[in-house]
């Protein structure tokens, strides 16, 4: 057994006395995620170059210390929680953007950037990183990389996967690799694609390259309101029918409608059951002719109203109540519990009545606000942890809803990640070979002691502590929790 | 493919035996009971490109086995495929209900589902719509021992566990057998097909840039020297055309001649064609690869800017000599690999494999690929010594 004081040393031997957080009161920081686990590590280093990621790495590894990397802690699946303790590895010190490319249109960042950084530092060359997580002012490219983050304008342009040309990581056996590079394809199996969205059970990355695109020239924003949810999926459905793949589609339900409203009062149209958010980028004349038929379907499956932005500040008002909703709903209740599912476009509105459901029958109130282009339901449970036993109900209803998406075809998680929170749903999706033949990827990055972020995504494990156990935990995700 | 007395030849080996398995069971036994070495083999339109398999070997023709109905979800905008059918008949179910797969691998009348994932075999849609791979919600696919096992979904995003459809898709079947694999769809659009004359690959490199910085995203936009001249083809939606007049101000323009888009598409792997190199790369690194690929004196190159792709293609009475094929080869390795980019030589003639390596030296962190080998075929049941480094 490693003692602390023995682990502190090989810390600092790794990384430098002033890049080790040891005093219990700053340990506190980095117990948490978004999400309601919590564990406080033994200690967490702050590395600032590949190297002296590597070096604490293997400090750990030596150690057979479990290592849990973080970066900026907004992940809404228990990913940066230490749950068996030992060292947390933080890229807040590695946020220098090395290079923006405007002839190739690369970016190479180190992973402590925050996403929209690189978009701001971007612009100046008429360029963007598409992938646009609701959480991009914090959430970091590592972090992105990590969790294979998406957001509201993922509809036409893809997620992060699609963005990620390479990447310089260090496995979890501690050596310094490059995952593809500035070209846009991998020379050899694609490493990089399986190293995206492993949720830090592999290693870290320590630098990214990204794509960017050109800023589009023309955008056009709509809102439609609709009586029911229903309708509004419909015309989700019939508009993708007509060829026309927005750059985002999404949707937020009566109760979303309200706290909104009550919140910022950007002008949502009183009593609707559905507001639907549509975006087109692209060329003018696309653009306008794409919008007017979007306007068309919307009012043919029963729209009351569709507006259009007229100017930037009327566009910045609309995505204001959609990127404000979660925190606005905290106006509703003390707490609440956001939940990621995917399930097939066309089960949307069914899958909606199925919450609703499941909402009645456990007395909880259900706010909905969902990327509906791709089927990325996100309910909100909203409760009151002071009552006894809420934490437990709110974690069976979350777990009912995963169920349902399960059940209409879908999967887990759209953009969360599996974590820790939902690792042991993992069974109802893939089979045991299914999960064995993903574990064996470990082998490939020396993960296999299990001692890199255990407990995530994987169900099982030892020393990982119960789900659901520890109502107490459950506490709201707080005002900067996102979707 | 050419035919040995057995049956296909691989990069110039001969197998010892072809199979032809008639079900997923039958193929399943097959890998579980085989000790030669297995080549997992669709419609045959790549079997030249990489090493000859290392030792004896049996050619697996999986087409009968991985058959079946496409699955279309329209609404989804999904459908599930089975991995031996052909690219055009998956297509031909699509298209009645208006949508259609963003895969054109070259010969897509013969190349398999399977294949074209297997051995990343992008074409002139790569620029906009990605890479074969980023097609893939989800696969199944038979494990070197046989089991057949699942990854990904069925739906448009997901990101439950290791997306181990990454893996398999362009690993040159070394890793396992794409058995079905569930592919995104996309509504077919209204385009019009146009191009203007460039004069030379620069000219076309720096107008491609400027126009998709002006916003236009065409579904095809290829710089093409076919030996009467250098074009800048591109395939755009109406409402983008005059954006792209303004931009292209002043240039001859016409429809494409018939034939073009199976040319950019096809290029290296017509019946007539003995030669294909094919260079991934940075865009600032096209025009100096295209010029050092000029030199093999190739009858067709395509330039795909936003594909970061170089192919050169060269028939019969076109092409230079071995020795001077590698040459210009190592030159533009040397170009671009500190970019991560490539230079494959996807096809040649065999007496030119002894000068020509067609991979290259294996790339930094080839311990990792090695690796992979080691995890997900520790046997090395499947194409062994096809790949990179003779994986």
């Amino acid at each position: 057994m490693t003692t602390r004081r023995e682990l502190l040393a090989a810390l600092r031997r790794a990384v430098g006395d002033g890049a080790v957080v040891w005093r219990p009161e700053d340990l506190a920081a980095y117990e948490f995620d978004g999400t309601v686990e919590r564990s406080v590590p033994h200690a967490v280093v702050l590395p600032s170059t590949a190297e002296e990621v590597q070096a604490a790495v293997r400090a750990c590894r030596e150690l057979g210390v479990p290592v849990t990397p973080r970066g900026a802690g907004t992940g809404l699946s228990g990913g940066a929680v230490p749950l068996r303790r030992g060292v947390v590895i933080s890229t807040a010190r590695m946020r220098r953007i090395l290079e923006i490319d405007p002839n190739d249109r690369v970016a190479v960042v180190e992973p402590g950037v925050a996403n929209l950084e690189l978009s701001r530092q971007a612009a100046r060359y008429g360029l963007f990183y598409p992938p646009d997580p609701s959480s991009q002012a914090a959430c970091t490219i590592g972090g992105n990389v990590a969790e294979n983050a998406g957001g509201p304008h993922c509809l036409a342009l893809g997620v992060t996967q699609n963005f990620v040309l390479g990447i310089e990581v260090v496995t979890a056996a501690g050596d310094i690799r490059w995952l593809g590079g500035r070209a846009p394809d991998p020379f050899g199996f694609d490493l990089r694609g399986a190293f995206i969205g492993s949720e830090g059970t592999l290693g870290i990355a320590t630098k990214v390259a990204v794509r960017l695109l050109p800023v589009p020239p023309a955008v056009v924003t709509l809102l439609a309101a609709f009586p029911t949810v229903g309708q509004a999926c419909e015309a989700v459905s019939s508009i993708i029918a007509r060829g026309i793949i927005p750059s985002a589609m999404e949707m937020m339900d009566r109760l979303c409608i309200e706290a909104v409203e009550a919140g910022f009062r950007v002008g949502y149209p009183e009593g609707a059951g559905a507001v639907l958010l549509v975006e087109l980028d692209g060329l003018e004349g696309e653009v306008q002719a794409d919008a007017a038929r979007v306007r068309a379907e919307c009012l043919e499956r029963g729209a009351s109203e569709v507006r259009v932005a007229a100017n930037e500040e009327e566009r910045a008002l609309l995505w204001k109540g959609r990127k404000g909703a979660i925190p606005a709903l905290g106006r509703l209740a003390p707490n609440y519990y956001i939940v990621d599912g995917v399930v097939p476009r066309s089960r949307l509105a069914a899958v909606m009545e199925r919450v609703a459901a499941i909402s009645a029958r456990s007395g909880l109130r259900i706010a909905n606000v969902f990327h509906a282009g791709d089927g990325n339901l996100h309910p909100l449970i909203l409760f009151d942890e002071r009552e006894p036993g809420a934490g437990e109900r709110v974690l069976a209803t979350a777990a009912e809803i995963m169920r349902v998406c399960v059940e209409e075809g879908g999967t887990l998680s759209g953009e969360h990640g599996i974590g820790a929170e939902k690792r042991e749903f993992m069974p109802w999706l893939f089979g045991e070979e299914d999960l064995a033949t993903m574990a064996r990827l470990r082998e490939v990055f020396g993960a296999d002691s299990g001692l890199f972020n255990p407990c995530k995504v994987f169900p099982g494990g030892t020393g990982c502590g119960e789900m659901g156990s520890h109502a107490a935990a459950v506490r709201a995700a707080g005002p900067d929790a996102y979707v | 493919m050419r035919m040995s007395e057995a049956g296909g030849f691989v990069a110039g080996a001969a197998p010892v035996s072809v199979e032809q398995p008639g079900s997923l069971a039958e193929l399943v036994a097959l890998v579980r009971g085989s000790r030669e070495t297995l080549v997992p083999v669709g419609g045959g339109t790549v079997l030249d490109l990489g090493y000859a398999p290392a030792g004896p070997f049996r050619l697996v023709d999986v087409r009968n086995a991985l058959g079946g109905a496409v699955e279309h979800q329209p609404d989804d905008l999904t459908a599930t495929v089975p991995a031996g059918m052909t690219v055009e008949a998956a297509n031909a179910v699509l298209r009645a209900q208006g949508q259609e797969l963003k895969l054109d691998p070259p010969l897509a009348s013969r190349a398999t589902i399977g294949g074209t994932l297997a051995a990343a075999m992008a074409g002139p849609q790569r620029g906009r719509y990605g890479a074969p791979r980023d097609q893939v919600l989800g696969l199944m696919f038979v494990r070197a021992d046989g089991e057949v096992v699942r990854a990904g979904g069925r739906v448009v995003k997901n990101v439950a566990g290791y997306d181990l459809s990454r893996l398999l898709c362009g690993s040159f079947g070394s890793l396992g057998i794409i058995a079905a694999a569930t592919l995104r769809t996309w509504p077919v659009r209204e385009t019009v097909d146009v191009e203007w004359q460039v004069g030379d690959i620069a000219t076309g490199l720096d107008l491609a840039a400027r126009l998709t910085a002006a916003g236009a995203w065409p579904e095809v936009l290829d710089i093409v020297d076919d030996g009467r001249g250098i074009w800048l083809a591109a395939r755009l939606s109406p409402a983008a055309l005059p954006a792209a007049e303004r931009v292209l101000g002043g240039r001859e323009a016409r429809p494409w001649p018939p034939g073009r888009f199976e040319q950019l598409r096809d290029g290296g792997f017509r019946e007539e064609d003995v030669l294909s190199v094919r260079v991934t790369a940075p865009w600032s690194l096209l025009g100096r690869a295209a010029a050092a690929l000029q030199r093999a004196r190739p009858g067709l190159l395509v330039v795909r800017p936003l594909g970061g792709m170089v192919r050169a293609a060269a028939r019969r009475q076109e092409g230079v000599a071995s020795r001077e094929l590698r040459g210009i080869v190592e030159e533009v390795r040397r170009l671009v690999r500190p970019a991560g980019g490539f230079a494959v030589v996807e096809r040649m003639p065999d007496r030119y494999r002894a000068d020509v390596d067609p991979w290259g030296e294996p790339p930094d962190g080839f311990d990792l690929l090695r690796a992979a080998k080691a995890a997900f075929d520790p046997e090395g049941r499947f194409s062994r010594g096809r790949f990179i480094g003779g994986i």
